[in-house]
C-alpha cells in the first residue's frame, strides 16, 4: 500500500553481531576501578518485625567494606515505578525497612571487596523477626478480619476502587435476552527476563552518582532517585548497556538506590547482582487476578450489557498496581451500549507485583475471551463471527474510553488465521478416538502500550555529519525488543538515507534527550513519532542552508522523494542529504545540522491480533498437548516485518508458559513462595512447543510513524484464552483457572521413544 | 558462591575410599547446585573423576559392565546400549538437559539427593522454617506426622534399572560386594533422607544380556527437558521374567511385583484379560506410591499421569517383546 | 584460604590460575580469565546461559568446579571469533533475526556448535533437542531454529 525504502524492509538488528560475538557489554560485564560489590539482605519471612540487627560479627570479615540497615538510610515513602508521576502512585515503600511486608523484602545492605565477602559478611549479620500474620490471596486479603497489610493506606486491603462506565449495565442487563457470567482466576507469574536484575553506581568524591543499569524508565529512575538521595537531577547520570529483557521487570527501580547508598558509604562503584532467587521473588510478579465478568445478550447475538468486576494481588506495596488495574478497563475491544468496570488492587503479604508485558489487559482477556466462547457455544454461533459482529470498527470507540479506533484490520486477521487453519486441517484433520480428543480454539484482542495512553511522551536529535550519515540520539532504551533498529528505519526513511547511515545513542539521561519510558514496543509509535518530527526539523535546516547557500527565496528548496529541490531562478538542481551536508560543512556559508523534535502522545492506537489454538487432550492421563498455534497481528505498518514476527512468536511462548506451566505458588506450611528457581518455575523450552504460525496483515495507522502501531505486548495476550478455549471443547469441561496445571498434565513433544515415535 | 570447603582428587578407589569423610564428586550437576544451596555441607570433598577404573564399559554375551563414571551421553548414544537395552537407553536420554547429560554420570544419577520444595531451597530461604530431617532436625515438612523425610527420588536411570535388574558393583567399608540396585537404592534412600553422611563407592553397574530391545521406559515430565519426572516406569524381560518398575513416587523406584506376578501367571491367555491387567497395575502403583506436594502440578495430576504406565504395557506388547497381550 | 592450581586450556591458550576450591568453572572464565561473553542466568544449570564446550561437550560451566576443569579445554564465544571473523552459526543469528536480548545467545550458539560439530545437517527435532538445556525467554525459539538449519544449510554448501 506504501512505497517504503526503508521502512517494511527487515534490516538486522544493528547491535546482534556484538551480541552475537559475546562481546556485547551488559551490565554485569563492566568492570570499574576500586569497583566492591554489594549484597541485600532481605527478609524470609512474608510479614514480621525486625527484633534486633546486630551487624558486630560481620565487619570482622576479611574484605568488609560498610553495612546499611534500616536507621541509616533515607525513611522517605516512594513508589519505584517507572510511570510518570501520578497520584495512582502511591508511595508505601522505604528503601530498606524494619518491618518486612513480604518474602523478600530488603532488610539491610552489606559492601565488600569480593561477592563471597559480601555473603560471608552478610551470613554474619543477625537479625531476629517477631514473625506477625500474614495473608496472600486475594480472597483472604478481603474478609473482615484480615491482617491489614498497609493500616497507613487502607484499613481493608483494598488500595483503591476504579470505575468506568458507560450507558447503565442494570438496564442493559433487564433488555438482554441470555446472561451468562463466571469468575475466573489467572496466577501470578514472573518475568524470567535472563539477564539477572543487577546495577553498578558509582557515588563519585564530587558528589554526582552515574548508574549503568538494565532499566526500561531510566528519566523517571533518576526522578525517584533524586528525590530519594535528595539530589538534582542533573547529578545522577543513568546509562542502560545492552540489556538482557525486560518485560516490565526493569520499568521501575529496582537496587538502584541501595547500590548509591552503599557506594556513598565506602566510596567506591558498587555492583550488585541479584541471585535468580532474588529475581523470582523479590523482585515483581504479574498481579495474581480474580475477575467476575457478567455478559448481557440479545437474542440476535449482539452483545447488550458488559459487567467487570476486576480484583489484582498487588502485594504489600502499589507500585503500578492501579494504573495496571485501570489499563484493564478500556480495552473491552466490543460495542457494548453498556459497560462497567470496576477494576480493584489488593494489598496482600505476596511477593510485589508489578509491571509485566500485557499490564492488566492479558488477565481480563483470559476471562472474556473464555466466557464468550463459551456464549458462542451456548448459542451455537460461530466463535469468530459472533465476537466480530460485535467488534469495534475504525471511527468508533471502546466503551468507556474517548480515543476513536483509527485503524482496524480484524477481519482480515481472522481471514488469514482461517487460511492457515484450513491448511493444517488438510494436512492433519482433527483427531477424536477413544483416547485422544483434538480442538481448537480462538481468541481475540488488543492491547495499547504506553504509559497510561495519554502520558507518553519522547523526543529525538539528530546530528548530521559531514558526510550525510546522522547520529540519532534518543532516549529511549531498548530493552531487547529492537526500538534502536526500528527508530534507525524510520529516520533513515525519513531522510533518503540507508539503515546503515544511522548510528544511534540511546538511553542515557547525560547524553540523550527525555523520554517517559519503554513500555514495550510501543517505543516504535511514541519515539518514532519523535523520530519523523526530528527528522522534518533536520529537513527544514537542510532547506534554510541550501537557499542560504544558493541565494534562493523561500520556496524555492524543497524536498521530495529522497532530494532536496532546488528550482531557483540561479539553479536548478536536487541533491541528497549526503550531497547536502557535504555542501553544508564547511566554508563561508556552512553551518551545523542539528534537529530535534518531541512528541506527546494523544493516545496509544491499539494493535490487534487473532490467535487459534488446536490441542490435543488424552483422556488416559488427562494430558495437554499444543499442536499448533496461529497468531496473525495488525499492527499498523510492520517497520521491520521479522522483528514483529519474533515478537510475535515471543509472546506466543510467553504466553504458552503462562497458561500451561509457570506459576508463583504460595505454599500454606512455609507461609511463603517456594518458587524460587528455574527448576520450580517451568518457562517453555523447544521441545515443549506447538508448531507456531504467526502472520502481519497490512494496516495504517494513521497517527503513526509511516503508519506503525506497536506490537511486544499484544501478542502474549490471546494466547491463553485460545487454549483454554480449545481444551474447553476437546473436554467438554469448564476452566476457570490458569495455570492449567493444578488440572492437566502439560505434555510436550518429546521425540523418539525406543521405537522411533511418540509414546 | 559455594562455601569453602577441602578438596582432594583421588586416583584410585582406594584413595577415595580413605577420605572417610569425604562427599564424592562425579560429574556434579547435581551436588554443586546443592552446595550452593547449602543442602549438602560439605567438608571435604573428594574429586573421583580422575579414577580411570570407574569408566570401564565393557560387553560380552553374559553380561554388561557399565562403569559409573560413564556420563549419561555416553550411555544414551552407545549403539550396543540401545540395542541391548532400549530402557536404560531412553532413560538415560531423558534426565535434564544435553548440558546435564554430558556432566552427569550413571553413577552420580544413582546417587543423586532426593527432592523437596521445603529443603531444596537456599539456606535463606529455609531460615524460617524449622530443619527437617534432610537437613538436620525431626520433623517432615511434608507431613508433620511422619518419623521419616517423605522426599522423593526422582532418577530416570535408576528405574530403568531396576526393571533391567541391575547389580551394583560397589566398596563400601566392608570392602568390594555386588548387590542388587534395589537394594543399593535403598539404603541410599534411607540415608539421604537425613543428614548423615554416606560413604559408598560404586564402581559400576552389572546387567545380565536379556537379548535384544526386550525393554521399554516412559517419562513423563511437566516440561521434556530439564525437569525431573512427574513420573516414569519401565518394563523388561529378564530371562523368564517380567520386570515392571515405576519411580518418581516414592522415596524409591518401586517394583510392580504383585502385576509382574499376573502378567507371568497368565503369559499365554492376557488377551482378553486386558482391563483387569490395567485395574491391577494402577491399584498397585497406587498402593506403592508415596506422594508429597510437589510444583507446578496437582497430586490428582499426578495420579492420572501415573496411567501412562498403561501405554508403555501397551506399546511394549505391540513391539512383540513380551507377547503380553496379544 | 589455600588456592589450588589451575592448569586449563580456554580457546587454544594454556593459562594456569591460582584459584579457590570453591570457585566454578563459570566464575573462572568470567572472573579470572576475563571472558565476559559466558553469562550468568540461573547459577544452578536450568537456563544454559553458561554453555560452554567442555573436552567437546557443552556443560553448564555454573555447575563445574574449576578444580574439576583441571588439565581440561575449554571453549566460549570468544572462541569462535577469535580469529577476527565472525563464524557461520554466528552470522546466522544475526542474519536470522534469532537474537533480540541476546542474553541466551552465546550459550546457545555454544549449543548450536557442539551440535553441527557432531550432525552437520540435523533435522528440526534434533536441534530442539540440542537447544532443550538453553532457555531463551524473548524469541519463542522459532528464529533460533531457523538459524541453526540455515548455519548447516551454509556449512554444506560451502564445504
Amino acid at each position: 500500500m506504501n512505497d517504503f525504502n526503508v521502512v517494511g524492509t527487515s534490516v538486522h538488528r544493528h547491535e546482534a553481531l556484538l551480541k552475537a560475538l559475546g562481546t556485547a557489554e551488559y551490565t554485569d560485564d563492566i568492570v570499574l576501578s576500586n569497583m566492591a560489590y554489594g549484597l541485600i539482605i532481605r527478609s524470609p519471612h512474608s510479614h514480621a518485625r525486625v527484633i534486633s540487627i546486630d551487624t558486630g560479627e560481620a565487619k570482622t570479615v576479611e574484605g568488609f567494606l560498610g553495612v546499611l540497615t534500616f536507621d541509616d538510610v533515607p525513611k522517605k515513602h516512594f513508589n519505584c515505578s517507572g510511570n510518570p508521576p501520578s497520584a495512582l502512585l502511591i508511595p508505601d515503600e522505604t528503601i530498606l525497612t524494619n518491618h518486612p511486608l513480604c518474602l523478600g523484602d530488603r532488610i539491610a545492605a552489606v559492601a565488600a571487596l569480593t561477592l563471597e565477602a559480601c555473603e560471608m559478611a552478610a551470613r554474619k549479620i543477625k537479625i531476629e523477626y517477631e514473625v506477625l500474620p500474614a495473608v496472600f490471596k486475594i480472597p483472604d486479603a478481603l474478609k473482615e478480619n484480615a491482617p491489614v497489610v498497609q493500616p497507613d493506606i487502607s484499613e481493608n486491603n483494598i488500595i483503591k476502587t476504579i470505575i468506568f462506565k458507560e450507558g447503565d449495565t442494570e438496564d442493559g442487563f433487564e433488555k438482554a435476552d441470555f446472561i451468562f457470567e463466571d469468575s475466573f482466576t489467572t496466577g501470578a507469574t514472573q518475568h524470567v527476563a535472563l539477564e539477572l536484575t543487577s546495577c553498578l553506581c558509582d557515588c563519585r568524591r564530587d558528589g554526582k552518582i552515574v548508574i549503568w543499569s538494565p532499566s526500561q524508565t531510566i528519566y523517571q529512575e533518576r526522578r525517584i532517585l533524586a528525590e530519594l538521595l535528595d539530589m538534582k537531577e542533573s547529578d545522577i547520570r543513568i546509562i542502560k548497556p545492552a540489556m538482557g529483557g525486560g518485560f516490565g521487570a526493569r520499568q521501575q527501580l529496582h537496587n538502584q538506590h541501595i547500590g548509591c547508598l552503599l557506594s556513598r558509604l565506602v566510596k567506591r562503584p558498587i555492583k550488585i547482582v541479584n541471585t535468580r532467587e532474588e529475581d523470582m521473588y523479590a523482585s515483581v510478579t504479574r498481579h495474581e487476578s480474580f475477575c467476575h465478568i457478567k455478559i448481557g445478550i440479545l437474542k440476535n447475538g449482539t452483545i447488550r450489557a458488559a459487567e467487570i468486576k476486576n480484583y489484582i494481588n498487588a502485594g504489600p506495596y502499589t507500585t503500578h498496581s492501579l494504573l495496571v488495574s485501570a489499563a484493564a478497563g478500556r480495552k473491552f475491544q466490543y460495542t457494548a451500549p453498556d459497560y462497567l468496570y470496576e477494576g480493584n488492587s489488593v494489598y496482600t503479604n505476596a511477593p510485589t507485583a508489578g509491571a509485566f508485558r500485557g499490564y492488566g489487559n492479558i488477565q481480563l482477556v483470559f476471562g472474556r475471551e473464555v466466557l464468550l466462547d463459551r456464549i458462542a457455544r451456548k448459542l451455537q454461533l460461530d466463535p469468530m463471527e459472533f465476537k466480530l459482529k460485535n467488534h469495534v470498527a475504525a471511527g468508533q470507540h471502546f466503551p468507556s474510553a474517548d480515543y476513536p479506533i483509527l485503524s482496524c484490520e480484524i477481519w482480515a486477521c481472522v481471514t488469514e488465521a482461517n487460511k492457515i487453519k484450513a491448511e493444517i486441517d488438510l494436512k492433519a484433520p482433527l483427531l477424536n478416538n477413544e483416547y485422544l480428543s483434538e480442538a481448537w480454539g480462538s481468541a481475540v484482542c488488543c492491547h495499547s502500550s504506553g504509559a497510561s495512553n495519554k502520558e507518553g511522551m519522547s523526543s529525538a536529535v539528530i546530528m548530521v555529519n559531514d558526510d550525510g550519515t546522522i547520529t540519532l540520539s534518543i532516549g529511549s532504551a531498548d530493552i531487547g525488543q529492537g526500538s534502536e533498529t526500528v527508530m534507525s528505519q524510520i529516520a533513515a526513511e525519513a531522510l533518503g538515507l540507508t539503515y546503515r547511515d544511522v548510528a544511534v545513542i540511546a538511553a542515557d539521561t547525560a547524553a540523550t534527550p527525555y523520554d517517559t519510558g519503554t513500555f514495550a514496543s510501543g517505543q516504535t509509535f511514541i519515539c518514532g513519532n519523535a523520530v519523523t518530527i526530528a527528522c522534518r526539523d533536520v529537513i527544514q535546516k537542510v532547506i534554510a542552508g541550501l537557499e542560504n547557500f544558493y541565494e534562493a527565496e523561500t520556496g524555492e528548496v524543497a524536498f521530495s522523494n529522497d532530494f532536496f529541490v532546488i528550482d531557483s531562478p540561479n539553479t536548478k538542481t536536487s541533491l541528497s542529504l549526503k550531497q547536502a551536508a557535504n555542501l553544508l560543512a564547511t566554508g563561508m556559508k556552512g553551518r551545523v545540522l542539528i534537529g530535534s523534535g518531541s512528541y506527546k502522545a494523544l493516545g496509544s492506537p491499539p494493535p490487534f491480533a487473532v490467535c487459534y489454538a488446536k490441542i490435543r487432550h488424552d483422556k488416559r492421563t488427562n494430558s495437554i498437548q499444543l499442536r499448533d498455534i496461529i497468531e496473525i497481528v495488525d499492527v499498523g505498518t510492520a517497520i521491520n516485518p521479522e522483528s514483529v514476527k519474533g515478537q510475535i512468536e515471543g509472546g506466543i511462548v510467553q504466553g504458552i508458559g503462562y497458561v500451561m506451566t509457570e506459576n508463583m505458588e504460595q505454599d500454606k506450611r512455609s507461609r511463603k513462595m517456594p518458587t524460587s528457581d528455574l527448576l520450580h518455575y517451568k518457562v517453555p523450552l523447544t521441545v515443549d512447543l506447538p508448531d507456531i504460525h504467526v502472520g502481519i496483515v497490512e494496516s495504517y495507522e494513521p497517527t503513526g510513524p509511516f503508519g506503525a502501531k506497536s506490537v511486544g505486548e499484544l501478542t502474549i495476550v490471546p494466547v491463553a484464552p485460545a487454549i483454554v478455549n480449545a481444551i474447553e471443547r476437546a473436554t467438554g469441561e469448564h476452566i476457570s483457572s490458569i495455570p492449567i496445571s493444578n488440572k492437566f498434565m502439560p505434555k510436550g513433544h518429546r521425540r523418539l521413544s525406543p521405537e522411533g515415535g511418540l509414546l | 558462591m559455594i562455601q569453602r570447603f577441602d578438596y582432594v582428587c583421588a586416583e584410585s578407589p582406594g584413595d577415595a575410599l580413605k577420605e572417610t569423610n569425604g562427599t564424592f564428586l562425579a560429574g556434579g550437576t547435581d551436588i554443586v547446585p546443592l552446595m550452593k544451596c547449602e543442602v549438602k555441607h560439605i567438608e571435604r570433598l573428594v574429586n573421583i573423576n580422575e579414577i580411570r577404573e570407574l569408566r570401564q564399559f565393557t560387553l560380552d554375551e553374559e553380561e554388561v559392565f557399565i562403569g559409573a563414571m560413564v556420563t549419561l551421553t555416553e550411555l544414551c548414544t552407545h549403539e550396543a546400549i540401545a540395542e541391548l537395552y532400549p530402557a536404560l537407553s531412553f532413560a538415560a536420554r531423558c534426565v535434564a538437559s544435553p548440558q546435564i547429560r554430558n556432566a552427569g554420570t550413571i553413577g552420580g544419577n544413582i546417587m543423586q539427593d532426593r527432592r523437596c520444595f521445603y529443603f531444596n531451597q537456599s539456606a535463606v530461604w529455609r531460615s524460617s522454617i524449622e530443619t527437617c530431617y534432610k537437613t538436620g532436625g525431626s520433623i517432615c515438612h511434608q507431613a508433620p506426622a511422619s518419623s521419616v523425610c517423605r522426599a522423593i527420588y526422582y532418577s530416570d536411570v535408576a528405574t530403568a534399572l531396576y526393571a533391567l535388574d541391575a547389580q551394583v558393583v560397589l566398596y563400601d567399608a566392608n570392602g568390594l560386594s555386588t548387590a542388587p540396585i534395589a537394594q543399593v537404592i535403598e539404603k541410599h534412600s534411607r540415608i539421604n533422607g537425613t543428614f548423615e553422611n554416606e560413604h559408598m563407592l560404586i564402581t559400576g553397574f552389572r546387567l545380565p544380556n536379556t537379548g535384544k530391545g526386550r525393554s521399554l521406559f516412559i517419562k513423563e515430565s511437566i516440561r521434556d527437558a530439564i525437569d525431573f519426572p512427574i513420573f516414569n516406569a519401565a518394563i523388561a524381560i529378564v530371562g523368564d521374567n517380567i520386570r515392571l518398575a515405576a519411580g518418581a513416587i516414592s522415596g524409591t523406584p518401586v517394583e510392580l511385583t504383585d502385576t509382574e506376578a499376573f502378567i507371568t501367571q497368565n503369559r499365554h491367555q492376557l488377551s482378553g484379560m486386558e482391563n483387569e491387567l490395567k485395574e491391577l497395575v494402577m491399584k498397585e502403583i497406587m498402593e506403592k506410591a508415596v506422594l508429597i506436594r510437589e510444583g507446578t502440578i496437582s497430586v490428582q495430576v499426578k495420579k492420572k499421569a501415573m496411567h501412562s504406565i498403561l501405554a508403555l504395557i501397551e506399546q511394549f506388547s505391540r513391539g512383540g517383546y513380551g507377547n503380553l497381550l496379544i | 584460604m589455600k588456592n589450588i592450581t589451575i592448569k586449563i586450556n580456554i580457546n587454544n591458550t594454556d593459562y594456569t590460575f591460582a584459584a579457590p576450591e570453591n570457585l566454578t568453572l563459570l566464575e573462572l572464565i568470567r572472573e579470572h580469565a576475563g571472558l565476559k561473553g559466558t553469562k550468568k542466568g540461573c547459577d544452578n544449570g536450568p537456563c544454559g546461559a553458561c554453555t560452554v564446550i567442555l573436552d567437546g561437550k557443552t556443560v553448564n560451566s555454573c555447575c563445574i568446579l574449576a578444580v574439576s576443569a583441571n588439565g581440561k579445554s575449554v571453549k566460549t564465544i570468544e572462541y569462535l571469533s577469535q580469529d577476527g571473523g565472525i563464524h557461520p552459526i554466528q552470522q546466522a543469528f544475526v542474519e536470522k533475526h534469532a537474537i533480540q536480548c541476546g542474553f541466551c545467545t552465546p550459550g546457545m550458539i555454544m549449543s548450536s556448535k557442539a551440535l553441527l560439530d557432531r550432525t552437520p545437517h540435523p533435522d528440526d527435532g534434533e536441534i530442539k533437542e540440542a537447544l532443550s538445556g538453553n532457555i531463551c525467554r524473548c524469541t519463542g525459539y522459532q528464529k533460533i531454529i531457523d538459524a541453526v538449519r540455515t548455519a548447516a544449510d551454509n556449512s554444506c554448501r560451502s564445504s
